[in-house]
């Protein structure tokens, strides 16, 4: 990691050239619709309630989020997890294996970003087709060029027991021809202690991360962007095995991106980014390598934003070819390799284990290396419909490619060619969606605004969900994949009304997602009803399954506010939350995110902020068959800060509590509820200079 | 924004990137006599390239590996330096004996083994003229009987007594070979036989005779066969019963010389095998459910450039439990 961030600070210190005085043609580019939720970092970690990017979104309505500890928080969305919900870094797909398994941590780092953006509906489809959306991260590489002059932040802040720093600078610099970035991070957090004061082994945590940048505006029209970032996280996984358990991941990323604005009226700009991302993570049980995850990615995506008529939208094109390779061999996982083959029939042991089981087990690497190459083509569009609508729409269509490569995989352990002759043929399929839209517009005539959206999206199964077959030591399971998985198809209609007075407000948003091969984890059981257990382990196994499925839910939110010219002024809100999630037998599917109840109130003076929130999640009744209950709990949070204002700079002095009452919690979505249930009280304190 | 402030944050940064950055690499290096392969610890294995007589000696625990070579010539004590390996045409095979002798009432098991001359035969007995030396640990130092040592016993010494220990293991190891032989699948051929020593003894000292015999049926037979299966039998009153799917090991498709392989006890869990051709070390253990090949490490890791093993002899009881995958 060291030798690539000299190179590429190598490569950014380039000579500061004397800049003429240009200036950059405005570029309009088009703002989500105001349904899509953007937010500002610092105000969601202000209630967020650990580092992780489920923590930062968890107040939201309708998100949850999958932890799996302290230090994996992946967002749910309206019920939607894994694969259905798509991670961007600015416009690039975060190439991490997040969505693969609970235990693997979202390969960024939400602290050092400046906004966060939930995009759904026809929005959502520029980037991917996912049901739960596309949660997007932008940060200073997205616009170094946002404002003239010296600009950045120096926040940190400190925790007692159980102990923890964050420290985290970004820096920016830039002129009308130049630009400059850097930014710092590190998270280092001790193992915390549950409601019931019990210390939760391997729940510690530490995070770095770096980002360089270098723009340049050569002329009034076009502008380039070369960063990178790379990001360490070190994080122990808290299950039940005698011997700690530890996940080390690293990525490394470098984009090369130009934005050109030309001269014709339609087209408002024309972006070109290249990226490459370089992904690992290993998974160590007493200090061991047992596992071993890794993904390279490249990606070019080139973005078009233009009008036309009342229309306006953008058009983007993509291609990214990625290598997946996953190693499982007891204290072996220091590389990838290929396995030699010896000239034995390949897979004589998973013959034996059909024969003895009726089941391929396998204690092989358990998944080929994996190509996949894939093509998408993407429009949105939205125009007025008279004065007080606008409609949009959304296409998406993918190409891919999947060319799995069963060299890694021990000969014993191949599938044999008895079982599938096509298991490792390359698979070529493609994926189209579509979501329209129908919004009215906030207008001052009437309080009333709303946005409708129905989409009928294709997502096509993933690498793992085709090919796994194997132990995974972090959730101590077996998982078969299912080779012959069908495209799981959806259609999506979400609600959402706005009624705004100017101390009145209501939100209510509605849902409902109905799919056809939904593409699940389902617990295997004997005849008699016991845990299936894999002959290696002794682990529970899990199927990669497909049902019909349908998910209903919503949120209602009331805002309260003061008068707003009065010197104190304050918020009271109440939000709540629900969703119903089943497969069509009737049967509740798995860790679906009980009802909650939340209540609130904030309140300004000078320069204090005050708030404070009480969230009751209510008892996890709703169960798929065998799934444990969880029960109800009261989570209550202060947040006290002061604002020393000069000039430009600000320095916010600030004091939180979380979980105040030092309940006992759970998570009802983590997987290791039982080992790993929410921390208990925790303060800390912390400043932010913003300049 | 001034100067001063500029100055401030851009040291801030600087240092904060060198910080991080210097952590990054957390990587170590071990000294050159120290390797972390992972075997099983409290165990010692002694490897010979049969070609220059290079031998050494790995400890699981301390992971220091020894030239034991250059240790006989530089030690005092004659029991090291008969260690030393002198004459390539004396290396054949190993045999492992595991030593249970009585003292004071009880029984002891002293892990040994002799370095065989090549026209030894596996099965034959056992005097001085048929190998080359015997070795085990003289408190915590590896050491060497030489052959001449065990030549002509006395009636009634000590050497005699040994010599009747060793050919009964012998025996015995030809009865379990037989009858495993015996129990393998047609078209298998059985390489080598093993019962784990330790947690036979352990079953004879726990139980009375009749429990004994009852008991025994649960000490696994590991069967390893020249195309590179290993077979898992329980003996029942009938027989030899297959305990479950055999593994396969990697890589081998066949094992030219069946007496130059070992197989040994790693743990309470399993096993290791040592298989030439493939030059690795096999872990095949059991976490409470089926055996299955576990970890294999390549013997070049181990041992320096240029140097392969033809002979590996593996000494100890090894851990107790394997905590691999032990719940708590």
């Amino acid at each position: 990691m060291r030798h690539m961030i000299l190179t590429a600070a190598c490569c950014l210190a380039l000579p500061l050239a004397s800049a003429a005085q240009t200036e950059l043609a405005p570029i309009t580019v088009t703002q989500p619709p105001p349904e899509n939720q953007n937010s500002d970092t610092t105000d969601l970690g202000k209630d967020a309630a650990n580092a992780t990017l489920g923590g930062y979104l968890d107040n939201m309505p309708n998100v949850d989020s999958a932890s799996y500890g302290e230090a994996v928080g992946r967002p749910v969305v309206r019920g939607m997890s894994g694969y259905r919900i798509k991670i961007l870094h600015n416009d690039n797909e975060v190439s991490d294996l997040s969505a693969m398994s609970q235990d693997h941590a979202v390969a960024v780092a939400p602290r050092a970003s400046e906004r966060i953006e939930l995009l759904k509906g026809p929005a959502s489809l520029l980037y991917a087709a996912q049901a739960g959306g596309v949660v997007r991260i932008r940060d200073v590489l997205d616009d170094p060029f946002l404002a003239s002059g010296w600009r950045g932040q120096v926040a940190g802040d400190l925790r007692a027991s159980p102990s923890s720093h964050n420290l985290d600078t970004r820096l920016t610099w830039s002129n009308d021809t130049w630009a400059w970035h850097f930014g710092g991070l590190t998270q280092d957090a001790q193992a915390y202690e549950s409601g019931r004061g019990e210390r939760i082994a391997d729940s510690d945590l530490s995070t770095a991360q770096v980002q360089l940048a270098a723009g340049w505006r050569p002329g009034s029209r076009s502008e380039w962007l070369l960063s990178t970032t790379q990001l360490e996280k070190d994080y122990g996984i808290p299950n039940d095995t005698a011997e700690a358990t530890r996940i080390n991941m690293q990525r490394e990323d470098y984009s090369l991106k130009f934005r050109y604005d030309p001269a014709p009226i339609w087209l408002d700009s024309i972006t070109v980014d290249a990226h490459y991302s370089d992904y690992l993570h290993d998974e160590t049980e007493g200090g061991r390598k047992d596992g071993l995850f890794g993904q390279q990615q490249q990606q070019a995506a080139l973005q078009l934003s233009w009008s036309a008529a009342l229309w306006s939208g953008e058009t983007r094109l993509s291609a990214s070819n990625s290598e997946l390779r996953v190693c499982h061999e007891h204290g072996a996982c220091n590389d990838f390799s290929h396995a030699p083959r010896s000239g034995v029939p390949l897979g004589e042991s998973i013959l034996q284990y059909i024969e003895s089981t009726g089941l391929p087990y396998s204690h092989g690497h358990p998944m080929p290396d994996t190509q996949s190459r894939l093509w998408q083509l993407s429009n949105v569009a939205d125009r007025p419909l008279g004065a007080d609508y606008r409609i949009s729409v959304g296409l998406h269509t993918q190409w891919r490619e999947l060319k799995p490569d069963a060299n890694n995989i021990q000969e014993q352990w191949v599938y044999p060619e008895q079982l599938d002759a096509v298991h490792y043929d390359t698979r070529r399929e493609d994926a189209w969606s579509v979501s329209l839209g129908l919004r009215r517009e906030p207008l001052n005539t009437t309080p009333l605004s709303w946005e409708l959206s129905l989409s009928a999206l294709q997502r096509l199964p993933s690498v793992d969900e085709l090919y796994w077959n194997g132990f995974h030591h972090a959730t101590e399971s077996y998982i078969f994949g299912t080779p012959h998985l069908d495209t799981e198809r959806s259609l999506n209609l979400d609600a959402d009304l706005s009624w705004s007075k100017p101390r009145h407000r209501w939100q209510l948003s509605g849902f409902f997602y109905r799919f056809q091969d939904y593409i699940f984890q389902d617990q295997g059981y004997t005849d008699e009803g016991a845990p299936l257990s894999d002959p290696f382990h002794l682990s529970d196994v899990w199927f990669t399954r497909q049902s019909d499925a349908r998910f209903i839910g919503g949120s209602v939110r009331y805002e309260h506010h003061s008068q707003a010219q009065a010197e104190h002024t304050w918020m009271l809100w109440l939000q709540a939350d629900a969703l119903h999630a089943e497969q069509s037998d009737g049967r509740h599917l798995p860790r679906t995110a009980p009802a909650n109840l939340g209540a609130g109130l904030r309140y300004e003076h000078s320069n204090w902020l005050a708030t404070a929130s009480l969230k009751h999640v209510f008892e996890a009744r709703h169960l798929a068959p065998n799934e444990s209950a969880t029960d109800a709990y009261n989570w209550v949070s202060l947040y006290l800060e002061h604002r020393l204002q000069r000039g430009q700079q600000a320095l916010d002095l600030w004091l939180k509590a979380d979980n105040l009452f030092d309940v006992y919690a759970q998570n009802h979505l983590s997987v290791l509820k039982d080992t790993a249930p929410l921390p208990g009280r925790q303060i800390s304190a912390g400043a932010r200079w913003k300049f | 924004m001034n100067t001063s402030y500029k100055i401030l944050l851009s040291s801030l940064l600087a240092s904060q990137t060198l910080l991080i950055t210097a952590c990054g690499d957390s990587s170590t290096h071990p000294s050159s006599d120290i390797i972390d392969l992972g075997l099983p610890s409290d165990l010692h294995l002694s490897l010979i390239d049969a070609s220059t007589g290079a031998y050494y000696g790995y400890d699981t625990s301390s992971l220091i590996l020894t030239d034991l070579n250059q240790e006989a010539a530089s030690s005092q004590d004659s029991g090291v330096q008969n260690l030393a390996i002198t004459d390539t045409s004396t290396i054949g095979q190993f045999l492992h004996w595991p030593d249970v002798y009585e003292n004071e009432g009880e029984d002891h098991l002293d892990m040994k083994y002799l370095l065989m001359l090549p026209e030894y035969i596996s099965g034959d007995t056992v005097d001085a003229s048929v190998f080359s030396k015997l070795v085990h640990f003289h408190g915590d130092d590896l050491a060497a009987h030489t052959a001449d040592e065990f030549e002509n016993p006395e009636a009634g010494s000590n050497v005699e007594a040994a010599f009747v220990r060793l050919n009964d293991h012998v025996a015995d190891q030809n009865a379990l070979y037989n009858e495993v032989a015996e129990a393998l699948p047609a078209g298998q051929q059985l390489c080598r036989a093993f019962v784990d020593p330790y947690a036979a003894l352990e079953h004879a000292h726990e139980h009375d005779h009749a429990k004994a015999e009852e008991e025994h049926g649960e000490l696994m037979h590991f069967a390893l066969t020249d195309s590179g299966r290993v077979y898992f039998y329980h003996e029942e009153t009938e027989g030899l019963e297959e305990a479950q799917n055999f593994v396969k090991l990697d890589n081998v498709s066949s094992i030219l010389d069946c007496s130059r392989t070992t197989v040994a006890r790693a743990s309470d869990d399993g096993i290791l095998i040592f298989v030439p051709d493939t030059q690795t070390i096999y872990l095949v253990d059991s976490h409470g459910s089926d055996y299955h090949q576990h970890s294999a490490w390549d013997i070049a890791a181990l041992l320096p450039t240029g140097v392969r093993a033809d002979l590996v002899a593996i000494l100890g009881a090894g851990e107790a439990h394997d905590h691999d995958h032990e719940h708590q």
